[in-house]
């Protein structure tokens, strides 16, 4: 397997900049997932690398060679694309065997490799049939046959499931972690959906604008984002944003909205102490706003009163639309709340999963600044 | 019931087209087809049932067998060439190669003058003394070539400048079927390792098996239908050389006055048009991939 260092890396469409300065290292059986809304120039960043896209500047290595001007065919990697790319007048045995056949592989060789990876994707009996008399779900499988059979160093997924519907996608989800499992892979994955690079990712990549946003584990870039766009990107329902001001108060740091007022715990308030006095924004998952008929300990200086504007129940949990001052947010509580649409209830904030971000863009976490 | 008057109804709507179809196609071929089996010219200005007696007459004369090798051979050598290089040439341009705007007005000019210019500019071309061509040829070092004039080359002169004419329409339509290849197969294919032949030996050209069925089907039928060329430029000569079922239909109505076997010689090339559509379907027909998933 293979390790992979793009070293700022910049790519330029005439005057547009579509990647710009990308610099990121990514170690031997990673799973990488670059996220990010469209046109952050994640699948330009993976197109790059797999040799489609010529790179303007910087350079890419794959196991410590510079591949900027390697054919993508020699740069041992193989790619599934979004819209499966099967050839659709070859059967599934001779789209996963045509690379192999290009290469001049022996037929038995091509053979047992395509029925190798026909019975690991359970795709056995299909190897007669064409792209066209295959459902989406076993098309996405022959397209990750294809690239298996090559055993390449790297494998590239550019947002392999987002023509499969809801279901589908959390079974692919699953079978491609079990591949990476069993292959031991460097696998770079490409995806707007910030779920599928949550639950996938060894490692995530957050781009917006054709920069590099954050990398880190998932949870860890869920906890502690650096700047308002991984705050907001990450995370479903997005995180709440409101401006407040920091103030000191009781000889304890407050963030005052004008509609509220709630304490920084002692735990957090040195971190912030340098910024009192500043304006700034409160960010708040939605997730970490409980009603407070549900929960026994809680401090009740950390008490929102807000009137519900919308209620969504979804099952497991309800989604309140909710109205603080001008401004609207949205908490995740309890499915049994018994809140009223265009009545006023009690939110009690998780102060210890608050954040801070700075006013002045990019945003950036007061926790780091 | 009312599914019943719904269809009533669309076939109302077809009825004035069904009408000009009928009256200016299908009576015509109809009416060609009983003229054929009748002795109609100058010494019997009524036609008279004569029953296969046009078809014996021809199958007896040399010229009409001449004729038919002349317009089998102007079919089977211009079609193949003008598809490939239609093909290749509509690939190169949507693959924006380099020049492109040049190549676009270079093949697509010739499909945009009337016939009769271009037919014009071939004769001066082809001019034994004035023409560019053997101009060309003496500065190679080569004799000049008769073309137009000269039994051995006249068809050969026609054949090139209807490749000519021909080339940008069929560029354009292959152009159009390109645009129905996903991109993405190319590049699965770039990566696995495919070279721009093998790109386009393995994707493009089975992947454009429709449209190439629609322009073989069309250029079998345009290319039997030659007459303006021929009337303008050699007149079917010399010798026949160059002469044409269309333009040896027109010679029997319109020079010979023999208006029952110019009839039979148009039913038997509708008969071969309709034949040879119906072995190119039966034959390609199911085996090429009408879409791209």
């Amino acid at each position: 397997m293979a390790t992979v260092s793009f070293h700022y890396v910049t790519k330029r469409f005439g005057n547009f900049v579509a990647v710009k300065d990308f610099d990121l290292g990514i170690g031997d059986k990673e799973f990488v997932v670059l996220v990010g809304p469209s046109g952050c120039g994640k699948s330009t960043s993976l197109r790059m690398l797999a040799g489609l896209e010529k790179i303007t500047e910087g350079t890419i290595e794959i196991d410590g060679r510079v591949v900027n001007n390697v054919h993508p065919k020699d740069r041992d990697i193989a790619m599934v694309f979004q819209n499966y790319a099967l050839y659709p007048h070859m059967t599934v045995y001779k789209n996963m065997a045509f690379g192999l056949q290009l290469r001049r592989f022996p037929k038995s060789e091509v053979d047992k490799r395509v029925h190798d990876a026909a019975e690991i994707l359970e795709i056995s009996e299909l190897l007669k049939r064409k792209p066209r008399e295959l459902s989406g779900g076993q098309r996405q499988r022959v397209a990750v046959g294809r690239a298996i059979v090559r055993k390449p160093s790297v494998f590239l997924f550019d947002e392999p499931l987002s023509n499969l519907d809801a279901k589908l996608r959390v079974q692919m989800r699953g079978e491609i972690l079990k591949l990476h499992h069993r292959l031991q892979s460097t696998i770079i994955y490409v995806t707007h959906d910030q779920i599928e690079a949550m639950t996938m990712g060894s490692k995530i990549v957050i781009m917006n604008a054709g920069e590099i946003m954050q990398v880190g584990e998932p949870i860890k870039v869920y906890d502690s984002p650096d700047n308002m766009f991984v705050a907001g990107f990450i995370g479903s329902p997005a995180m709440n944003f409101l401006e407040v001001k920091l103030i000191s108060k009781d000889r304890a740091l407050w963030v005052d909205g004008g509609e509220f007022c709630l304490p920084i715990p002692d735990s957090k308030g040195q971190k912030y102490a340098q910024h009192k006095g500043k304006t700034c924004y409160f960010g708040i998952r939605p997730e970490h706003m409980y009603d407070r008929e549900f929960i026994k300990d809680y401090d009740p200086r950390n008490v929102i009163k807000a009137r519900v504007d919308l209620i969504e129940p979804v099952g497991s949990f309800v989604i309140l639309q909710i109205v603080v001052g001008k401004a609207t947010i949205v908490a995740q509580v309890d499915s049994h709340t018994r809140a009223v649409l265009g009545e006023e209830m009690d939110l009690v904030a998780d102060m210890e999963k608050m954040h801070l971000f700075s006013t002045d863009p990019p945003h950036l976490s007061l926790s780091i600044s | 019931m009312r599914e019943k008057l719904e269809s009533y109804r669309a076939y109302l709507f077809l009825i004035p087209g069904l009408f000009f179809l009928f009256l200016f196609t299908y009576l015509p071929i109809i009416w060609s087809t009983w003229l054929s089996f009748n002795e109609w010219n100058l010494l019997s200005p009524k036609p008279v049932f004569s029953g296969l007696e046009n078809f014996v007459k021809l199958w007896q004369h040399d010229v009409f067998w001449l004729v038919m090798k002349n317009s089998f051979f102007f079919v089977t050598v211009s079609i193949f060439p003008t598809m490939f290089l239609a093909l290749v040439f509509a690939i190169l341009i949507d693959e924006r190669m380099k020049g492109r705007v040049y190549y676009i007005y270079s093949l697509f000019y010739p499909t945009l003058i009337p016939m009769a210019a271009a037919a014009m500019l071939w004769v001066y071309i082809y001019s034994p003394n004035l023409g560019i061509l053997n101009i060309f040829l003496a500065k190679l070092g080569l004799p000049k070539l008769g073309w137009l004039g000269s039994s051995q080359t006249s068809l050969w002169a026609l054949i090139i400048m209807t490749f000519w004419k021909n080339l940008g329409f069929f560029t354009l339509i292959y152009l159009a079927g390109l645009q129905n290849v996903n991109r993405e197969l190319y590049e699965a294919a770039y990566i696995d390792g495919a070279g721009w032949w093998r790109r386009h030996f393995s994707i493009t050209f089975p992947l454009v098996g429709p449209t190439s069925l629609f322009v073989l089907v069309v250029a079998i039928i345009l290319t039997f239908r030659v007459f303006d060329q021929i009337h303008l430029m050699t007149e079917g000569g010399p010798g026949n050389s160059s002469n044409v079922i269309v333009y040896y239909i027109f010679e029997n109505g319109f020079k010979f006055f023999d208006w029952g076997r110019a009839s039979t010689l148009t039913t038997i090339l509708v008969l071969i048009l309709l034949s040879l559509t119906l072995i190119i379907f039966g034959i390609f027909g199911k085996r090429i991939t009408y879409t791209a998933d």
